[in-house]
C-alpha cells in the first residue's frame, strides 16, 4: 500500500474487466479514490469496487454508454459530488470487433469510433473544466500497438487507437499551463482475457508474438497499472502528450519485422514469467 | 505518362492542393474524377485545365458527411470511367477553437468528413478496386498536425493522427490484393491558405526555420502523389510520408 495519490479520485473508464479494472486497482492501492466504469456488467464492476474498497479507499461503480454523452456527463456529475471531483481519468474503454475494411458497414465503423473515440472525447471534456480549476489533472488515453503498426482485420479500433493518441497530443499543449498532464500508452500484447481470442487471429501464433517481444512474455495487466500510477503521480509534471510504448521490448511501431532480427528464429527463447 | 487509361478520385479538388494533385495526375495521364462540395466552380475549372491536358474530367459534388451522396459519387466515377484505380483521400475540414468550448456538433463535423468520409471513401473504392482486380492506389493526405499536435484543434489534431491508423489498417486488410496504401504528410506550403493554419508565424519566418529554407510548392505534393499512384511504387505501403522541407526537424 502506498500513498503516491491519496486524496485523488480516479476514472477509470472500461474498468469492470482486464486492463482497466488493473489499473483502477493499481491506482487505489496508491490511495485514490476510483471511479468503475462499465458500460453494462454490474456485478463485474461492483466485485472490482469491492476489491478497491478493500484496499481502504472509496469506490463508486458507474454504469454508462459513453458514446452517449448524457451518460458520460451524468456519470461524471455522480462522481464529482460524491468525491469531489475527477483528478485522474483514464480513457481505457476499448471496442474491438474483428472486421476488414471491406466487411465492416459504415454503421459499424461509426458505432466502434463512437464508443472509443468520442466517448474519450465526452469524458476529457467533462472533467477537464474541474481540472482547470483545481490546476491539476492527469489524463491518460489507453492507445494500442495495432495503431502504430496496422492490423489486419480491425481497421476501426486502428484507427480510432491512432486518432486517441491524435486527442492526446492536442490536449497536452492546450492544458499544459494548467498543470494537466495528458499522454498515451501503448501496451503490447498482455495476459487478459480476451487474449485466447485474439491469438486465433490470421498472422501470429503465441510463438510468433512471444518471439517479437524480447522481454520473452505477455505484459501482465498489473504493469500497465504501475505505468498508470507513475504517470498519475506528481512526479510527471514534465512528461505530456507523449506516448510510452510497453511492449516488451517489442518495437512501438514496427510488427512482424522484429521477426526477422532474431538471428535464429526458430530459436529458444523460452517464455519467461514475471515473479512479483 | 505512367498512369495513362487509369481513372483517379481526388476528394476536395476545389482547394489549392487537391488541385496540383489532381492537375498532375492529369499530366501523367490518368482521368480524373474531381469531388467538391462548397467550391464547385473551383473544381470545374480544375476540371478544364485537366481537359486542355488531354484527360476526360468529371466533376461530383457531394458532402462527405452524407454516406449517400459518397456512394453516388464513387458510383458516377465509376459509370462515367469503368471504375476508379487511385483514390487521392484530400477532403478535409478545420477548424480552431478551445476544446472546453468546442461543441459535439463540431466535433462531429470535423471527424466524419477528415476520418469517416476517408475511410467510406476508401471502403467504396477499395470494393471497386477489388472487384475489378486492380492493384490499386489510395493516398490519404495527412498533416502536420497529426505529427506534432496543434493548439486549439483537438478535432483536426485527432482526426488526422486518425487518419495515420487508419492508414496502416487499410494498408493491412488491402495488401492480398495488391492495393497499396500510403499517406503523405505535408508541413507548410506556399497555398493562400497559409495563415490560416499558422496563424502565429508568417510564410517567411516559417521559411527561416525550414532547413530548405523554402516554403513547399503545391506542385511537389503533386509528384509525390504520383510517384505514389505509379506501378513503381508497389512495394510501398502504409507508409507516412512526410513532405515538410525538414520542418520537424527543426527544435526549439
Amino acid at each position: 500500500m502506498g500513498t503516491q495519490l491519496h486524496g485523488r479520485t480516479a476514472l477509470v473508464t472500461g474498468s469492470s474487466s482486464n486492463i482497466g479494472r488493473a489499473i483502477a486497482l493499481e491506482l487505489a492501492r496508491e490511495g485514490a479514490n476510483v471511479v468503475i466504469h462499465g458500460r453494462s456488467r454490474l456485478p463485474e464492476a461492483e466485485a472490482v469496487a469491492a476489491e478497491a474498497r478493500a484496499l481502504g479507499v472509496g469506490a463508486l461503480v458507474c454504469l454508462a454508454d459513453v458514446s452517449d454523452q448524457a451518460a458520460v456527463r451524468s456519470m461524471i456529475a455522480r462522481a464529482t459530488e460524491h468525491f469531489g471531483g475527477v483528478d485522474i481519468l483514464l480513457n481505457s474503454v476499448g471496442m474491438r470487433p474483428t472486421q476488414t475494411v471491406l466487411d465492416a458497414s459504415y454503421e459499424d465503423w461509426l458505432n466502434v469510433l463512437h464508443a472509443n473515440l468520442y466517448g474519450a472525447f465526452y469524458c476529457c471534456q467533462a472533467v477537464l473544466p474541474g481540472m482547470v480549476k483545481r490546476r491539476w489533472g492527469r489524463i491518460i488515453n489507453m492507445s494500442s500497438r495495432n495503431a502504430f503498426t496496422g492490423v489486419k482485420g480491425r481497421i476501426h479500433e486502428g484507427s480510432c487507437k491512432a486518432a486517441v493518441h491524435g486527442l492526446t497530443r492536442a490536449l497536452a499543449i492546450e492544458f499544459a499551463p494548467y498543470g494537466i498532464t495528458v499522454n498515451s500508452i501503448s501496451p503490447g500484447s498482455q495476459k487478459t482475457q480476451r487474449n485466447p481470442n485474439m491469438f486465433s487471429d490470421w498472422y501470429w501464433t503465441d510463438e510468433d508474438r512471444l518471439r517479437q517481444m524480447p522481454v520473452g512474455r505477455l505484459g501482465e495487466p498489473w504493469e500497465v497499472g504501475k505505468l498508470c500510477v507513475y504517470l498519475a503521480s506528481e512526479d510527471t509534471g514534465f512528461i505530456t502528450g507523449t506516448i510510452i510504448h510497453m511492449t516488451g521490448g517489442a518495437w512501438g511501431n514496427v510488427g512482424a519485422e522484429s521477426l526477422l532480427w532474431r538471428s535464429n528464429p526458430r530459436g529458444q527463447s523460452p517464455p519467461r514469467e514475471v515473479v512479483r | 505518362m505512367t498512369l495513362a487509361r487509369k481513372t483517379a478520385l481526388v476528394t476536395g479538388a476545389s482547394g489549392s492542393l487537391g488541385r496540383a494533385i489532381a492537375l498532375e495526375l492529369a499530366r501523367q495521364g490518368a482521368d480524373l474524377v474531381l469531388h467538391a462540395f462548397t467550391h464547385r466552380d473551383n473544381a470545374e475549372a480544375v476540371a478544364d485545365e485537366a481537359r486542355r491536358a488531354g484527360s476526360k474530367a468529371l466533376v461530383v459534388v457531394a458532402d462527405m458527411r452524407r454516406p449517400k451522396e459518397v456512394e453516388a459519387m464513387v458510383q458516377a466515377g465509376v459509370k462515367a470511367f469503368g471504375g476508379i484505380d487511385i483514390l487521392v483521400n484530400n477532403a478535409a475540414v478545420s477548424g480552431h477553437e478551445s476544446f472546453l468550448t468546442m461543441s459535439v456538433e463540431e466535433w462531429d463535423r470535423v471527424l466524419t468528413v477528415n476520418l469517416s468520409g476517408m475511410f467510406l471513401c476508401s471502403k467504396l473504392a477499395a470494393e471497386d478496386m477489388v472487384r475489378r482486380h486492380r492493384q490499386g492506389r489510395i493516398i490519404n493526405i495527412a498533416s502536420r498536425d497529426a505529427m506534432t499536435g496543434a493548439e486549439f484543434m483537438a478535432h483536426v489534431v485527432t482526426s488526422k493522427m486518425g487518419v495515420l491508423g487508419l492508414t496502416r489498417c487499410l494498408a493491412h486488410d488491402l495488401g492480398e490484393y495488391g492495393i497499396t496504401v500510403n499517406a503523405v504528410a505535408p508541413g507548410a506550403f506556399d497555398v493562400p491558405t497559409l495563415d490560416k493554419w499558422y496563424p502565429t508565424l508568417t510564410g517567411e519566418r516559417i521559411a527561416q526555420l525550414t532547413p530548405m529554407k523554402r516554403l513547399g510548392l503545391a506542385g511537389e505534393i503533386g509528384k509525390l502523389c504520383a510517384f505514389l499512384a505509379s506501378d513503381d511504387a508497389a512495394f510501398i505501403t502504409g507508409q507516412v510520408i512526410q513532405i515538410n522541407g525538414g520542418l520537424e526537424m527543426t527544435t526549439s
